[in-house]
């Protein structure tokens, strides 16, 4: 995996991009920081990065999902179990909106050490960014860093404390079907997270009740304290009737979602 | 035996930068050949040196010779060439080195372990079956041989023989495209959909003759007695990269050759363009041309999210995200400024874009061949190869694949160029299949 870093000494910041993960590209801004503990934590985001892309690609023979979804196997790695228990908590807690086959969550079963899709794919792309984001601001925290920012592909944000001359990281929210911005949120000590369609790339967000691809010009963004809640969520709001929206949301008084349907 | 230190400095570090001395199964996976040279071999071949001989003593033989004296582990013992010109030139570079004008009598001199084949190609099957019978470990230049003939009874001599047997496809042992490959099989930048390569020189590719009847001799790449032309000396090396980076074989290649430009009495095509196609529908776009050099050599393998230009060691996004969100943030901090960053959006992903940024595939400096030379470029894996080579000789460890792939590069160069002599697409004949390949 490719990455590079650069530390800024005049600024004591340290800003570090990997161009192709999980996907996406990955861009971490450490500020009021020294070289050697900044760069502590590079080293270890980028191999753990590396080790969750290698866990959970779609795409790289390597990977145990991809070793699974093509059949080649029907173990389970501790690892892999984990994260299926976490995806089924939010299956459970979005009403199956969020689902990791894109289909029929239900017909995985596993137990330690085993698993059976009964043909369903594993897709872990909804999530993959909010359970790496999530791991890095435990890192970030326990390592005491203040201030940071940190984007995922543009649609995963994770904000540490505040911009070093502002009261917060002011970020804009791009309308993909014409210039200008949809909103501007102030992130401080949370995360943003953003869903939707663009132009050239929609229907990328199944839902699973009728296996239709959602097309709609909506944009939805949600901003809490935890990375993969609001991951889940913006993909789950994607999809949910405004009904459901309400009943999903009513668990989760903390943090915050806006639909712009452009 | 004379003493010596550790094994190559050259070759250890390569190994080390690969990661291979700390553990690289995928890189094994990828570059199996690599494991005959990993550390941890036999302890009978410390502190030996492998005894050399060199068959072929022109411009590319010269050139190993420079590699081998910075090759601590094996020593230049003997020399062969029938053109005392090049003999001499070569005797000079290693004086202590025994001649000889008939490799035949090279081959019965006992003291040499392993011969270094660099002579034109319509001598590499019978100068290597005659050093494999005498017992010698073989270092030959690629291709494999003229004919598709010479080719199976090379692979089944092989095949029968204890002895090791290199070809110097030296791109397998580069880094830039160990790492390249592996980073295209690990799927990072989507599936293989094709592969591009071409090589343009504009050169005669002629060598000064002292004396007409030294033409054919001299100038052997033009004729077809010696050489196959533009597939076998230039080719060759990249559909052997396109097969390893999707593991499979082609099996049908039509093709049109012309001698277009250097109408000078040559019998091989100045200018090729071969389609290969696999079982699947993937294809390899080859072309190659003597008398323009604006599009150099390339290898790119094209995937669906990117594509890898092996010769320079990078890759292209189909979509890469400039980030410019990323890069206004980072003004503020230089600057002491607070504003809004534009950095969010939905997932960034697909997008049509004009402007492609290169991503290093390696860190650090990289060597990258224009392809101009017709003798070599440094640092494009040459000096690794013959190294591991050296090193096998001494531990007889035979490196994985690598004659497959020799074998598989160089029937499908002269398929190539059987396509473009009868004007139709040829299936891969049965008869020239190997268990290696798959379709
Ligand atoms: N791997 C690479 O990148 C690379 C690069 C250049 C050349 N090559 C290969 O190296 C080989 C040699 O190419 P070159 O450019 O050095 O050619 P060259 O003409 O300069 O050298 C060939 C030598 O072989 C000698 N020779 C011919 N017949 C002989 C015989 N019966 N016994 C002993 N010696 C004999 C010739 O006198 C000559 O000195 C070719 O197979 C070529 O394809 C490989």
């Amino acid at each position: 995996m490719e990455n590079s870093f650069s530390y800024i000494a005049g600024s004591r910041a340290f800003h570090g991009s990997i161009p192709l993960v999980m996907g996406t590209r990955f861009d971490m801004l450490v500020c009021d920081i020294e070289r050697r503990p900044a760069q502590d934590i590079w080293e270890n985001i980028c191999s753990n990065l590396a080790g969750m892309d290698g866990l959970l690609s779609r795409f790289s023979p390597e990977s145990e999902v991809y070793k699974i979804n093509e059949g080649l196997v029907s173990t389970l790695s501790p690892d892999l179990q984990t994260v299926l228990e976490i995806c089924s908590g939010w299956w459970l807690r979005t009403g199956g909106l969020f689902d990791i086959t894109k289909h029929d969550f239900r017909k995985l079963r596993w137990s330690a050490g085993a698993i059976d899709t009964g043909g369903e794919k594993l897709d872990f792309g909804g999530m993959g960014k909010g359970l790496a984001l999530k791991y890095i601001q435990d890192l970030m925290e326990s390592r005491g860093v203040t201030s940071a920012f940190v984007d995922f592909g543009s649609s995963s944000i994770l904000a540490m404390g505040s911009h070093p001359f502002g009261p917060c990281w002011k970020t804009s929210v791009a309308n993909p079907y014409e210039e200008g911005q949809v909103c501007e949120v102030c992130l401080k000590d949370n995360c943003l997270s953003v869903s939707g369609n663009r132009p050239s790339y929609s229907g990328h967000i199944i839902n699973p009740g009728d296996g239709t691809p959602v097309n709609s010009r909506r944009i939805v963004t949600v901003v809490g304290r935890d990375p993969l809640e609001a991951e889940v969520l913006s993909t789950a709001m994607m999809i949910a009737t405004p009904q459901e929206r309400e009943s999903i949301m009513e668990n989760f008084p903390e943090t915050e979602v806006k639909t712009y349907d452009l | 035996m004379k003493e010596t230190q550790e094994p190559d400095l050259g070759l250890r570090r390569f190994l080390k930068g690969l990661g291979l001395l700390t553990g690289g199964a995928a890189l094994l996976s990828t570059a199996p050949w690599l494991s005959s040279c990993t550390p941890g071999e036999p302890a009978s071949t410390k502190g030996r040196k492998a005894r050399i001989a060199l068959i072929g003593c022109g411009s590319r033989g010269q050139y190993h010779l420079v590699m081998m004296r910075s090759i601590a582990h094996a020593e230049v013992v003997a020399l062969c060439d029938d053109y005392k010109v090049n003999l001499d030139a070569a005797h000079a570079m290693v004086p202590s080195a025994r001649t000889y004008t008939d490799y035949r009598k090279l081959l019965e001199d006992k003291e040499i372990d392993g011969v270094i084949i660099a002579t034109p190609l319509g001598l590499h099957a019978r100068m290597t079956l005659d050093a494999m019978a005498a017992g010698k470990h073989v270092f030959c230049e690629k291709a494999m041989a003229l004919t598709l003939d010479e080719c199976k009874s090379v692979y089944e001599a092989y095949r029968s023989s204890d002895r090791v047997l290199y070809y110097c496809m030296q791109r397998m042992f580069d880094e830039k495209y160990i790492k390249g490959i592996q980073m295209i099989r690990e799927g990072s930048l989507g599936e293989v959909v094709g592969m591009r390569c071409h090589w343009f020189r504009n050169a005669d590719w002629r060598r000064e003759v002292p004396s007409p009847e030294l033409e054919r001799r001299i100038n052997w790449r033009l004729y077809k007695e010696y050489s196959a032309g533009l597939m076998t000396e230039l080719a060759c090396h990249q559909i052997e990269v396109c097969n390893w980076a999707i593991d499979k074989m082609p099996s049908q290649i039509c093709g049109m050759g012309d001698i277009v430009y250097w109408k000078d009495g040559r019998e091989v095509y100045d200018s090729v363009n071969v389609t290969y196609r696999y079982s699947d529908g993937r294809k390899i776009c080859y072309e190659s041309l003597i008398s323009n050099k604006y599009n150099g050599m390339e290898d790119q393998i094209l995937c669906k999210d990117g594509t890898v230009d092996l010769t320079k060691g990078v890759f292209y996004l189909e979509n890469d995200n400039l980030n410019s969100g990323m890069k206004q943030l980072l003004q503020q901090i230089k600057t002491r400024t607070f504003a809004s960053i534009p950095a969010a959006g939905p997932s960034w992903r697909p997008e049509l874009q004009s402007r492609f940024t290169p991503h290093p595939v390696i860190s650090g400096k990289v060597s990258v061949n224009a392809g101009q030379s017709m003798v070599a470029a440094d640092n494009d894996g040459s000096d690794i190869i013959l190294s591991a080579f050296c090193d096998a000789c001494l531990s007889g460890r035979r490196a994985e694949n690598v004659v497959e792939e020799a074998y598989c590069a160089t029937t499908l160069c002269l398929l190539g160029n059987m396509a473009m002599e009868e004007g139709r697409t040829i299936e891969f004949p049965e008869q020239y299949k190997i268990p290696y390949m798959k379709f």
